[in-house]
């Protein structure tokens, strides 16, 4: 199905009319609705619901601004697994402006932005990958001659919300990671008067996004979410807590090379590095490559990339429970200081205990005599 | 078919019958849920952390039973009766063959396989301009 | 501060500051204890001090007959208590890693689930150290505020470990960060407490096994 973004003729049509210009049948719209339910985890009966709501729901108007980004995030969800049916939903939401995907550019580019935002103003969806450099004005990034900090600025005004996909966008990623030379930050430390919902990773899987966007189409709103902004339908649960290698964890069987025996009967990661525990994603059940596999299935420890600062949160390969210090020289050092303290204080200690013997005074049977 | 699906797998076999019996307590409830109170239960097979094993072993309980019906729209659909009636499985792929959900439904007919209304009345259209042709 | 920078800095500067000064603090007090050292014992040896010193190590790890069966429980209770700590720090896969990364040298641990019910045991086992403490008269008079203190920060890591473990009542992650500030406190306060019998064990064994062997007496 080929992709025209930028120029949809079915703006005032409902998804419904869209659906049926693709010749869409209604049976295939409900099979599309139940793997979004699905990966929504929404209750029974729930598909037909949203079908009803999704069909009726009109064109809604997107924008998506690219800042500090690989295009991984874009990579990931055009080429997800779906291919027929989440283009469906990604070619109805039509996206009015995205620098890589849309067929415009320079001047013409920008003013489909303008034109868009101005029609939907304080209607509109706004996508946002990339992190965005603040040190120096901004000056970092830009793009036909704007910082990225103006442009979201100015396009975070007059949106519905946001949807900061990624990542670098949700949490700074590796733009973010240290020494962090131009200042990044997310999204949420610049917009914090709209609902921002955050679908991180490293990229994040294809059909997350596209079933947020399905959620907010047919309930108007955004999907219920944790403390760092993700919908709980994806991030509730710890790759560990879903993980198929968990009973070997629980057993204490760990592989402790990669080409060992453990590593060759699938035992636990954890010893090679595994994030597992403490990352919350929804690759170890939705998975990866058209339902492949995902990292731990493959071999791989998880590196824990839909969390806050994964750049920075020690080696990828070193176990959770290993500390991220230099521990030998710290040993070397404060025991070097400790036995030197030691000594001084072992000289005081000596001198204390001589001058305690010196005061002391001899008994005398006549001085014992004296006394009683 | 991707080449991938040539790659011959071996499956670790290690068995987790925890796993199997948890999805199969459950689907005694829904079915009793259903038939008390009309409620329909859906489990999201994909959705549980289950290995290529439990599949096995959880397709070895269920067995089959006397309906499979097979739908052609954006790809194949298998919806396949148990051998315990109202209990389904209803498979969906993409036009590449590739699962996109794999659930079991306890109802007594998936709505995926009824007709739908709009549909019908546009057929109902349809046939009644075909009738005013001449054959 | 985000929860994962936390998990962060308590993997990293702070345990490394809490391991400076466990390292520092221990050896300053054993270089103490040595460095007083003993006086010169002029009388004729009737024993080996050595034999004796050695002995000692191990035999005061054995209950007295005579002790045992005046306070039955605090005995078996203290041998719950400190085999449990030996079993939850040195047997547990992930923290053998930690040790591995330290010394370079690995060993076997027990089943995650052995070690989590051990690690039930031990917490049970503290605080019936603690009701113990407070109900024995003589107990309760020569205990000091920094016994207690030393109860507490010996709880703390194992309760956050056997939370984070199960799940309860935190996240995860919040709670393995915990976790591990528990420890990192055990680390800091250790040095500075009775907790330095971890190691002084050793020492005051066999300075009493080491006389009583010299004299030829049993200890
Ligand atoms: S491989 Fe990782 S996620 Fe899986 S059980 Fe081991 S530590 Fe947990």
């Amino acid at each position: 199905m080929s992709r025209e973004i930028g120029n949809n003729p079915l703006d005032n049509g409902t998804f419904a009319d869209h659906l049926e210009q693709n010749g869409v049948s209604r049976r295939g719209f409900l099979k599309f609705c139940t793997s979004m339910a699905a990966a929504l985890a929404l209750p029974a009966g729930s598909a037909e619901v949203m079908a009803e709501a999704l069909a009726a729901a009109k064109r809604p108007t997107v924008i998506w601004l690219s800042f500090q980004e690989c295009t991984g995030c874009t990579e990931s969800i055009t080429r997800s697994h779906t291919p027929t049916i989440e283009n469906l939903i990604f070619d109805y939401i039509s996206l009015d402006y995205h620098h890589t995907l849309q067929v415009a550019a320079g001047l013409q580019a920008e003013e489909a932005r303008d034109q868009a935002m101005k029609a939907a103003y304080g209607k509109y969806l706004l996508i946002v990958d990339g992190a965005i450099p603040i040190k120096d004005g901004g000056i970092y990034s830009t793009i036909a001659g704007r910082t990225n900090l103006s442009m979201l600025e100015e396009a975070a005004a007059g949106a519905a919300a946001l949807i900061s996909v990624g990542t670098c966008a949700a949490y700074g990623g590796l733009p973010m990671a240290h020494p962090n030379p131009t200042g990044a930050v997310p999204v949420t430390d610049i917009v914090k008067d709209k609902p921002v919902m955050n679908i991180p990773g490293c990229p994040p899987i294809g059909l997350v996004m596209t079933s947020a966007i399905a959620h907010f189409l047919t309930f108007g709103r955004l999907p219920e979410m944790d403390q760092l902004g993700r919908p709980k339908a994806f991030y509730g649960d710890s790759i560990h807590d879903r993980c198929y290698r968990r009973p070997f964890y629980d057993r204490g069987l760990f592989a402790k090379a990669f080409d060992d025996e453990g590593a060759r009967k699938g035992w636990c990661l954890y010893e090679l590095g595994c994030k597992g525990p403490t990352t919350h994603n929804a690759c170890a059940t939705m998975k990866w490559n058209d339902g492949t596999s995902f990292p731990i299935e493959s071999g791989h420890p998880c590196l824990g990339c839909s969390e806050p600062n994964f750049w920075d949160a020690g080696g990828f390969y070193e176990a959770l429970s290993v500390p991220q210090s230099r521990m030998g020289e710290t040993i070397l050092k404060a025991g070097a200081v400790g036995v030197g303290v030691g000594a001084v204080a072992a000289a005081l200690n000596q001198r204390n205990k001589a001058a305690t013997v010196a005061a002391q005074e001899t008994m005398t049977v006549d001085a014992l005599k004296k006394e009683s | 078919m991707s080449s991938l699906d040539q790659i011959e797998v071996m499956v670790e076999g290690e068995e987790n019958p925890e796993m199997v019996r948890s999805v199969l307590s459950e689907i005694t409830a829904l079915l009793e849920c259903w038939l008390t109170e009309g409620k329909p239960g859906v489990i999201d097979l994909q959705g549980l952390p289950l290995t290529a094993t439990d599949y096995q072993q959880l397709e070895e309980k269920l067995g089959r039973g006397e309906v499979s019906i097979t739908i052609q729209v954006l790809g194949k659909s298998q919806i396949l009766e148990t051998a315990f009636p109202g209990v389904w499985y209803v498979i969906h792929r993409d036009e590449v063959s590739n699962i996109l959900t794999k659930q079991i439904e306890v109802i007594d007919i998936p709505s995926i396989v009824l007709s739908q209304r709009v549909e019908m009345e546009q057929a109902l259209e349809r046939l009644k301009s075909d009738s005013n042709m001449t054959f | 501060m985000e929860l994962n920078e936390l998990l962060i800095w308590a993997r990293g500067p702070a345990f490394n500051i809490a391991l400076a000064i466990f390292v520092f603090g221990m050896l300053l007090r054993l270089f103490e204890i040595l460095s007083l050292g003993r006086k010169e014992d002029l009388s004729a040896a009737r024993g080996s001090g050595v034999a004796g010193g050695l002995r000692t190590i191990l035999s005061r790890s054995l209950p007295r007959q005579t002790l045992f069966s005046r306070e039955p429980l605090r005995i078996i209770n203290g041998y719950l208590l400190h085999i449990g700590l030996f079993v939850v720090i040195f047997l547990y896969r992930p923290h053998i890693e930690l040790f591995e990364r330290l010394f370079g040298v690995s060993w076997m641990g027990l089943p995650t689930g052995v070690v989590d019910a051990v690690t039930a045991v031990t917490i049970l086992s503290l605080f019936v150290a603690l009701l113990i403490r407070i109900y024995n008269p003589v107990l309760r008079f020569i205990s000091t505020p920094g016994d207690y203190l030393i109860w507490l920060v010996t709880l703390l890591p194992l309760v956050s470990g056997y939370m984070a473990y199960n799940h309860l009542l935190l996240g995860y992650t919040l709670m393995l960060t915990l976790h591990i500030l528990s420890v990192e406190l055990l680390l800091i306060v250790a040095p500075f407490t009775k907790l330095t019998h971890m190691f002084s064990f050793v020492l005051a064994r066999w300075y009493q096994g080491y006389l009583a062997g010299r004299r030829g007496v049993e200890s």
